[in-house]
């Protein structure tokens, strides 16, 4: 164990810490005013956070120790069992409009963080499996299926915007494995049209893109969110209003603490903080993304890449929410946002990278050994 | 490997243009346009909210409460950070604890909490005192707080305003005054009752009046204090500015002699007349009988401008000034509109209107010796700390009669009421003057027979006034006049005051009366003085203790009053007459007989002898000096003196 610990890339690890402590900090000045009139004690999501930061550091250094080969052998049987899950969550009752969360006793999470993981890693898998078979259509074709299925079934909870993530990260990965360009821009144009028929149809999905194009006029209901969001950023001004003193998370952002936490933290830490934090991630996805480069075979590449670009992703979509560059859609920020089981799969899939890095975070030449030893071995 | 390496760096360059494309955004929002959202954010987030401040406390001139404001208690000090403020916007509340009395003086409030009417508009700066403020933090429900560090402005409650009026009276006066009204059914009425030497007023009532607490379910009309916004034409209390005139101007004395042309009295198409007709009548007697021939001759004596200038003088046509809002000026026409008769009408109270505010000055000016006197109902004005911050001088206007004139107008005006028309004024005890008023109403033209104001102003004690006032009666049932109507409302309410034990009133008269003495000393008999010369009779009466005064310049004593084995008080004038010395005798004439006449015929006896009479009592002559047969000068005074029967 301390072996892994010690070759793992300690610098993305204490940026990881390091995040996971601002978000506890930042949780409960988000959330104090929330928890207070939902729960009765302003400390309610505080301590919830602290917990669960604390369960995810030890499922951390769980997986950080499980040679992530394991999860290629087994990720068929993760996809098989993130199917039935999606399928099951769909004949749960709703909450909030949407089928996303399996509750087991105290516990409950979204389907999806779980579906993620599994697509993940079949991916990786799958694709390390094909090698340069990739660029033949009919192989790529039934990677595509698999992929397709778990975003679809995500499409049908309903929630767009994880599978929007989802399916993008399945075609960076194909993309990163060698499958032709023109197969994936071709998919990626035809399912523009289904992605309008789905973004019309449904009201309230059209009802945010209506109210996206009315920030700017400020007068639209439908932009109030992001507008509030984009008042909390402007608010902060470069050097923000000071820890705990925002005035956004009074009720006037939705879920401050978790879907606009980006407004909170610009609101109480200004573009200085915004920067610093943005920063730390920019860290964090560029030492993910040489864990990547640096993995001892294709699975570990890929992995490793699919669980770092989950994380900019994550990033990205919540910062141009918060900020209005695209509509309102529930997207967590990554170690900050309060999440319960969320936060557990993410600092999971940092453990996996780490271990992935713990294989490769030597010379090139010790990899090679290592890599023909483990050869002889099997 | 190496396309691997690639698509990495060109999904990563995509990342990184993602990640510069929000920095870039954020630069955009927190930066170039941060003001435009701080702006908003107070927007949204901060309130200013309005602390109204109390309104004052109107108070009585014995600080009882009056008009009060239910508090409206933002306690500030005690909201803590944080917690929700629950009442942030109260109506005001307004309490009158006297409800319709005195509602008048007091006015009212309008539902924005500015004063509309009295002494709550008037005083309205001082009342409202100062709003404050408070800056709010408003979260997103809605929902405001306070906050350490935001501004707050604590509101000044307003100032107290203390009125001259005093609750026990305006009580006695509205309770008086509604009786009357409603027992002879009449219209309305109203009554004023004021210090007059300091003008400040104690009780001042309307009937019907409103109750300030409902002010809006009153008609605008009612809520009006009509003793100084309703016009009337005062009748013949304003015989008492005529006689003002006339004796200021030393047009006649009080004992001279007017021919009442038995009732009638023709100027112009115009008849004058009398209420009953008149023979002769000294120029006192006029007043006590309120005879109109009489002065309408007076009136014609004292010419237009005169008349005029009196009127103007004793405050007609102008405000009184009086610290109350809605004050009428009446109606005083310019002496170049008067036409031939005006003179004599306006001197009998008719063709000229005022408020009764303005006909009772002219009363007060007599009563304090001549001053006419700026009325007034604030005392005081007080702040929180009981600070004075304004006060109400007494002001005199002018005056308007010398200290003697207005010294013989009070005995004037005592005998309306001890032989007059104002007998129903009397009050046991105490010496009252006052004048009764019946005037018509004008109907279409010409003055209507069974609609009128019926009045009685009046002041007590005589020898010192300290309580002033003014009753009228609108449209009393059938008619009735001033004296039968008024005045018993006038004696209703002074003897109330006067026997209050809460009011200073009885304290002061009894200590002006005199000491108390047990009543063995008090009076005293007379002893025997008809035919003693008047240095025994000094001599006797020295002896005695007794104050006298001589009429007459001869030297023997032939009559005094009080008469033989009548007792005299400690405080009492004994009054000697003696005979009269003749000292020219150039025409003489024998003096005719009068005794046993009745007092009318015995004054047109003499008047034709060419002599003037000096009339003591009324009713039947008993007895006359200088004695039938003998012989005078002409144009001498002969002193009847009758039996005291009216």
């Amino acid at each position: 164990m301390n072996n892994r610990m010690a070759r793992m890339d300690i610098g993305l690890f204490v940026a990881v810490l390091v995040l996971l402590g601002f978000g506890i900090v930042f949780v409960y000045s988000s959330s104090f005013a929330v928890a207070q009139q939902r729960f009765g004690g302003s400390d309610f999501f505080l301590a919830r956070q602290t917990i669960r930061a604390l369960l995810a550091i030890i499922s951390f250094m769980v997986f950080i120790n499980v040679d992530y080969h394991i999860w290629g052998r087994l990720s068929n049987l993760f996809y098989v069992a993130s199917i039935i899950l999606l399928v099951i969550v769909l004949f749960l009752p709703e909450i909030n409009g949407a089928r996303r969360w399996i509750s087991i006793g105290q516990f409950s999470f979204q389907v999806s963080d779980f579906a993620r993981m599994a697509l993940i890693m079949v991916l990786a898998r799958n694709c390390e499996r094909a090698g340069d078979e990739i660029k033949n259509w009919n192989v790529l074709s039934k990677i595509l299926l698999k992929a397709g299925i778990v975003c679809g079934l995500i499409l049908l909870e309903p929630n767009f915007s994880t599978a929007l993530i989802l399916a993008l990260i399945g075609l960076m990965m194909l993309f990163l494995s060698g499958a032709r360009f023109m197969h994936l821009a071709t998919l990626a144009v035809s399912t523009i049209p289904v992605m309008l028929i789905l973004v019309l149809k449904t009201p309230y999905r059209k009802a945010r893109i209506t109210g996206f194009l009315n920030i700017i006029s400020e007068q639209s209901n439908l932009g109030y969110q992001a507008f509030q969001s984009l008042i909390g950023l402007g608010n902060g001004g470069i050097f923000g209003v000071g820890l705990g003193k925002g005035e956004q998370k009074f009720f006037y952002l939705p879920e401050p603490h978790t879907d606009f936490m980006i407004s909170i933290l610009g609101e109480e830490t200004g573009f200085i903080g915004l920067l610093i934090i943005i920063s730390i991630y920019a860290f964090i996805i560029f030492r993910g993304m040489k864990i990547s480069l640096n993995a001892p075979d294709r699975m570990g590449q890929l992995m490793s890449f699919g669980f770092t670009s989950v994380i900019a992703m994550y990033l990205l979509f919540h910062t141009a929410v918060g900020t209005g560059l695209v509509p309102t859609t529930g997207i967590p920020l990554p170690f900050l946002s309060y999440g319960g089981m969320s936060l557990i799969f993410m600092m999971s899939s940092v453990g996996i990278l780490l271990n992935i890095s713990s294989q490769a975070d030597v010379s090139a030449k010790v990899l090679q050994s290592i890599r023909s030893e483990r050869l002889i071995k099997v | 490997m190496k396309q691997f390496r690639a698509r990495l760096i060109f999904i990563s360059i995509l990342f990184g243009l993602g990640s510069l494309a929000i920095i870039a955004r954020l630069f955009t929002i927190q930066v170039l346009e941060s003001k435009r959202y701080v702006e908003r954010s107070k927007d949204q987030t901060q309130q200013r909210l309005i602390l109204t401040a109390n309104r004052g406390n109107i108070l009585d001139r014995n600080s009882l409460k009056l008009a009060t404001s239910i508090e409206t208690d933002y306690s500030l000090k005690s909201q803590m950070v944080g917690i929700k403020l629950s009442n942030e916007k109260k109506p005001v509340k307004r309490v009158y604890r006297l409800g319709e009395i005195g509602g008048s003086i007091l006015g009212y409030i309008g539902a924005d909490g500015y004063g509309l009417g009295g002494a709550e508009f008037l005083f309205d700066n001082y009342l409202r005192g100062e709003d404050g403020w408070i800056i709010l933090q408003k979260d997103g429900r809605n929902h405001k707080y306070r906050k350490i560090g935001l501004p707050v402005k604590e509101p000044r409650k307003g100032y107290d305003v203390v009125l001259t009026i005093d609750s026990k009276i305006q009580k006695i006066v509205h309770a008086a005054l509604k009786k009357t009204v409603t027992a002879l059914n009449a219209k309305g009425g109203m009554c004023i009752v004021m210090d007059p030497n300091t003008g400040k007023v104690f009780a001042m009532a309307n009937e019907p009046s409103f109750d300030p607490n409902y002010a809006s379910r009153y008609p605008l009309n009612q809520r009006k204090n009509k003793c100084i916004s309703y016009v009337y034409e005062p009748g013949s209390t304003f015989k008492l500015v005529t006689a003002a005139a006339a004796l200021q101007e030393q047009y006649f004395k009080e004992d001279d002699l007017l021919y009442g042309d038995n009732g009638v009295f023709r100027i112009y198409d115009q008849m004058i007349r009398d209420h009953s007709p008149f023979g002769y009548l000294t120029f006192s007697k006029a007043l006590s009988y309120s005879s109109n021939v009489c002065f309408a001759k007076i009136a014609s004596e004292i010419g237009n401008k005169t008349m005029f200038d009196y009127i103007r003088d004793f405050g007609f046509g102008t405000k009184t000034g009086i610290d109350l809002p809605g004050e009428e000026i009446g109606i005083v026409h310019p002496v170049r509109s008067w036409s031939g008769r005006t003179l004599v009408t306006v001197a009998i109270g008719q063709e000229i209107s005022s408020t009764l505010l303005q006909m009772v000055l002219p009363f007060a000016a007599v009563a304090n010796g001549g001053i006419l006197i700026n009325p007034r109902i604030c005392e005081k004005v007080i702040d929180n700390k009981g600070n004075i911050v304004d006060s109400a001088e007494c002001k005199m206007v002018r005056r308007v009669l010398s200290e003697q004139v207005a010294a013989r107008l009070r005995i004037m005006l005592r005998d309306v009421v001890d032989n007059g028309t104002g007998k129903n004024a009397r009050i046991e005890g105490i010496s009252v003057a006052g004048k009764t008023g019946t005037s018509q109403k004008p109907d279409s033209g010409t003055y209507s027979k069974t609609r009128n104001w019926s009045s009685f102003i009046g002041f007590a004690p005589v020898e010192n006034p300290l309580l002033l006032c003014g009753v009228v009666i609108d449209e009393p049932a059938g008619g009735e006049m001033g004296g039968a109507v008024a005045a018993p409302v006038f004696r209703d309410i002074i003897t109330q005051i006067i026997s209050h034990p809460d009011l200073e009133f009885a304290q002061k008269i009894l200590q002006k009366k005199s000491v108390p003495v047990p009543h063995e000393n008090r009076y005293q008999n007379l002893p025997v003085l008809c035919g003693k010369t008047r240095n025994e009779a000094k001599a006797q009466l020295d002896s005695m203790d007794i104050d006298y005064e001589f009429l007459g310049n001869g030297n023997r004593i032939v009559f005094h009053l009080p008469t033989d084995g009548y007792f005299v008080g400690k405080n009492e004038k004994l009054i000697l007459y003696t005979d009269t010395q003749i000292t020219d005798d150039s025409r003489q004439t024998r003096m005719p007989d009068c005794v046993g006449k009745d007092l009318r015929d015995a004054i047109n006896i003499i008047s034709i002898g060419g002599f003037k009479p000096f009339v003591i009592g009324c009713g039947t002559v008993k007895k006359q000096m200088p004695a039938e047969g003998t012989v005078v000068r002409s144009a001498e005074i002969c002193t009847l003196y009758c039996s005291f029967e009216s």
